[in-house]
């Protein structure tokens, strides 16, 4: 599960919103627009192809009259049939056949229609053609006269006979006729159906009838689209893209129409409804395949990035967050690298292995000190028990004077206060080594004992008050009791005939905490003392150490259990009248933790 | 007021001096020290082979080889009615001690007072509930 805080997810986030965003909104916004674009380059396409088709049919026929005129304009053969010699017009009927290809079939025939001579197929000489328009068209109008399409029953071939008039002077005197090979245009249309192979061709004459088609089914099987408004358009010389009417033609649209140049003519490119839109949506599938390459190369950038770049820090940062010492992280980080990342990893592992060698260190010197307490706690102590038991022995002697007996008190009281900066100094390390160690205590339990423990001690009588109250409970470090009885201790060396203690309840920041106020009547401690009260037990100070230790140990111990001691004057600004300790700790309510 | 003592106090401590000190304050105070011993396994055998058993045992924590609480409750298994009074100047096993079953803990150092009324305090309390008082001489 990536965690989308860490680098690793928001390296992938940036790279996505970088990288991927912006190609996905450009793909998506350049496919609609250029789906219009391509859709008017497409058409425009159909229009230029048409066009093409066009002056292709106009130079095709051209050609195709153009040949046939200039045979019948030739010398050899005008004079061949003004003199009736047929043998030398077969001869040039023969030469004409082969001088234009774009005509399979070539014959001549009188001003009666009746055929004189013909290459090849001589067998149709001496039919009589009158009625055909290809030879009435010529003689009545003196013009060349295409006629229509038709299957050639001799050949079965696909034709239009071109009729032109062979004149002597301005008399006519007979009728070249070529039988045009329709086949070789309709294969030039259909390799002009490059853009689409679905696409469609005709041709139409001024009366609206296919005369050329890509398929000359379409020509033999008189089709006429004269009602067709594109149709209309075309004939009138109009050229355009619209798909102004539907060809009703199996199921086909006019893409395109143009008119053929020098002809009455137009051409209609036409394609099938269900292909009309696939050049368009394969330029846009085009441009959506080129988006996601690109998405898919940001894709591979990020995981690149991530891999090489974040990757690596991401698990630096890991291995900082999860370091232990003596922790090996092996080949996790890459430590053989080159680059910053290397550097980085590196530095790593040098701060990791020294946090290593500390720690080691301060485990040692934590064993010693542990060592030096434990010394003083037992050993030390045990030997203060046989100098206060030797001392107590001589005491009991019952010879010895006053002075003397007074050595030793003055000797006994020494023992104490080393036991009790050995006692102060083991509670100050438990406090501080061993951080984690809390329990749930009650505050008048501690209180109770305290008194106890310092009325024992003082040989004075001190008029102690407190009120016990039960169910006060706090949570401190295990010993906050040894806080409480140096603070009370202390308050009753000082204290000139009473201590009061009391303790309170108070409220801050929406926390109930519990005051507890020792009171002595003694001579009170002047103000520039009670700035250093606490802290006179610490290395820059010049009292000597383990004097001022109890309270030093008090205020480690309170604040350990997240507390506050501070010291005033018993009666606010009259420091004469004694002083006041105030120890201030968290309480634990009912159901907190208990 | 004096107790008669019939099985006395065992002093076990590996500080020798202060046991010798502690038997001395005692047999001042006319209490019987019945036996000293300096580590576990010589106050075991001395337990076990002295009869009367002793009333109070001061017991030292840490005893060569081995500690006052495992000794406590090896004596108490063989006689469970000598009371034991702790000297020990290790704190810390003041609630282990008395959970095991030492009556009193006293933490090094103690005066001697204090050890004398402990243990006339621990004595007197387990003659008043075996029903035979302290005896007056």
């Amino acid at each position: 599960m990536v965690n989308f805080k860490s680098i690793k997810g928001k390296s992938i986030i940036y790279t996505l919103l970088i990288a991927l965003v912006p190609v996905i909104l450009l793909g998506a916004l350049g496919t609609l627009y250029f789906h219009n674009v391509i859709k008017q380059n497409v058409q425009n396409d159909y229009l230029e192809e048409s066009r093409v088709i066009g002056s292709l049919t106009s130079n095709f026929l051209g050609r195709s009259i153009f040949a046939m005129e200039a045979q019948a304009g030739r010398s050899q053969l005008i004079n061949a049939l003004d003199r009736r010699d047929i043998a030398a017009l077969d001869d040039q009927t023969e030469k004409m056949d082969a001088a234009t290809p774009l005509y399979y079939w070539i014959f001549v025939t009188d001003t009666s229609g009746r055929v004189l001579s013909s290459s090849p197929y001589g067998s149709h000489v001496g039919e009589d053609l009158k009625d055909s328009p290809y030879i009435t068209g010529p003689l009545q109008t003196g013009t060349t006269f295409m006629g229509p399409p038709a299957l050639d029953a001799n050949t079965g071939r696909l034709t239009r006979f071109v009729g032109t008039p062979i004149k002597n002077g301005n008399s006519t005197i007979g009728v070249l006729v070529g039988a045009l090979d329709v086949d070789q245009f309709v294969n030039v249309l259909q390799s002009a159906r490059s853009l689409v192979p679905l696409q469609s061709i005709y041709l139409v004459d001024s009366s609206g009838r296919v005369v050329f088609s890509h398929d000359k089914r379409y020509i033999t099987s008189g089709l006429n689209f004269l009602s067709l408004p594109a149709v209309q358009k075309v004939l009138k010389g109009e050229e355009g893209v619209d798909d102004l009417a539907n060809l009703s033609l199996q199921g086909s649209s006019i893409v395109a129409y143009s008119p053929v140049p020098g002809y009455t003519m137009g051409v209609l490119v036409t394609i099938p409804d269900s292909a009309i839109d696939r050049p368009v949506d394969n330029a846009t599938a085009m441009i959506a395949l080129a988006v996601l390459l690109l998405a898919a190369l940001a894709t591979g950038m990020a995981y690149i990035i991530g891999n090489y770049i974040t990757n690596p820090i991401y698990r630096i940062a890991a291995a900082a967050k999860e370091y232990q010492p003596g922790m090996d992280f092996g080949k996790l980080l890459p430590y053989d690298r080159e680059d910053e990342l290397g550097h980085l990893a590196r530095a790593f592992k040098d701060m990791s292995d020294r946090i290593t060698q500390a720690r080691e260190k301060i485990v040692g010197e934590k064993k010693r000190s542990d060592l030096y307490v434990d010394v003083m706690g037992h050993d030390i102590n045990n030997l203060n028990q046989v100098i206060l038991s030797s001392l107590d022995l001589a005491q009991q002697t019952g010879s010895l004077n006053d002075r003397q007996q007074g050595y030793l008190k003055g000797a006994k009281h020494a023992v104490g206060d080393s036991a009790a900066i050995i006692r102060n100094v083991k509670a100050i390390q438990v406090a501080v080594t061993e951080l984690r160690t809390f329990r749930y205590v009650d505050l008048n339990d501690v209180i109770v004992d305290c008194i106890k423990e310092a009325q024992e001690k003082e040989e004075r009588h001190i008029n102690i008050r407190y009120s016990p109250q039960k169910g006060r409970v706090l949570k401190a470090v295990s010993n906050i009791e040894r806080a409480f009885c140096n603070v009370i201790e202390e308050a009753i060396r000082n204290a000139g005939s009473s201590v009061d203690i009391d303790v309170s309840e108070s409220k801050a920041d929406g926390q109930i905490k519990y005051v507890t106020n020792v009171d002595d009547d003694g001579a009170g401690i002047p103000d520039y003392v009670k700035q250093t009260l606490f802290t006179r037990f610490q290395r820059d100070s010049t009292v000597p150490p383990g004097k001022g230790l109890n309270l030093y140990a008090a205020k480690v111990l309170v604040e350990m259990s997240g507390g506050t001691i501070e010291v005033r004057d018993r009666v606010p600004g009259d420091q004469s009248k004694g002083t006041r300790i105030v120890i201030t700790l968290p309480a634990i309510l009912a159901g907190e933790g208990l | 007021m004096t107790m008669q003592w019939s099985g006395g106090v065992a002093i076990v401590d590996d500080e020798e001096a202060l046991t010798d000190l502690i038997a001395a304050m005692l047999d001042l105070k006319g209490i019987l020290v019945c036996f000293k011993a300096y580590d576990g396994r010589e106050a075991m055998q001395k337990f076990r082979e002295h009869n009367p058993k002793p009333e109070v045992v001061i017991m030292d924590y840490r005893l060569t080889s081995t500690n006052g609480i495992e000794v406590m409750k090896e004596m108490k298994q063989m006689y469970n009615g000598s009371m034991f009074i702790f000297l020990s100047a290790d704190s810390a096993v003041r609630d282990e001690a008395l959970k095991a079953g030492a009556e009193m803990f006293l933490a090094k150092p103690s005066s001697m007072k204090d050890l004398i009324d402990a243990v006339e305090r621990v004595a007197g309390s387990q003659r008043k509930a075996a029903g035979n008082g302290p005896e007056a001489t």
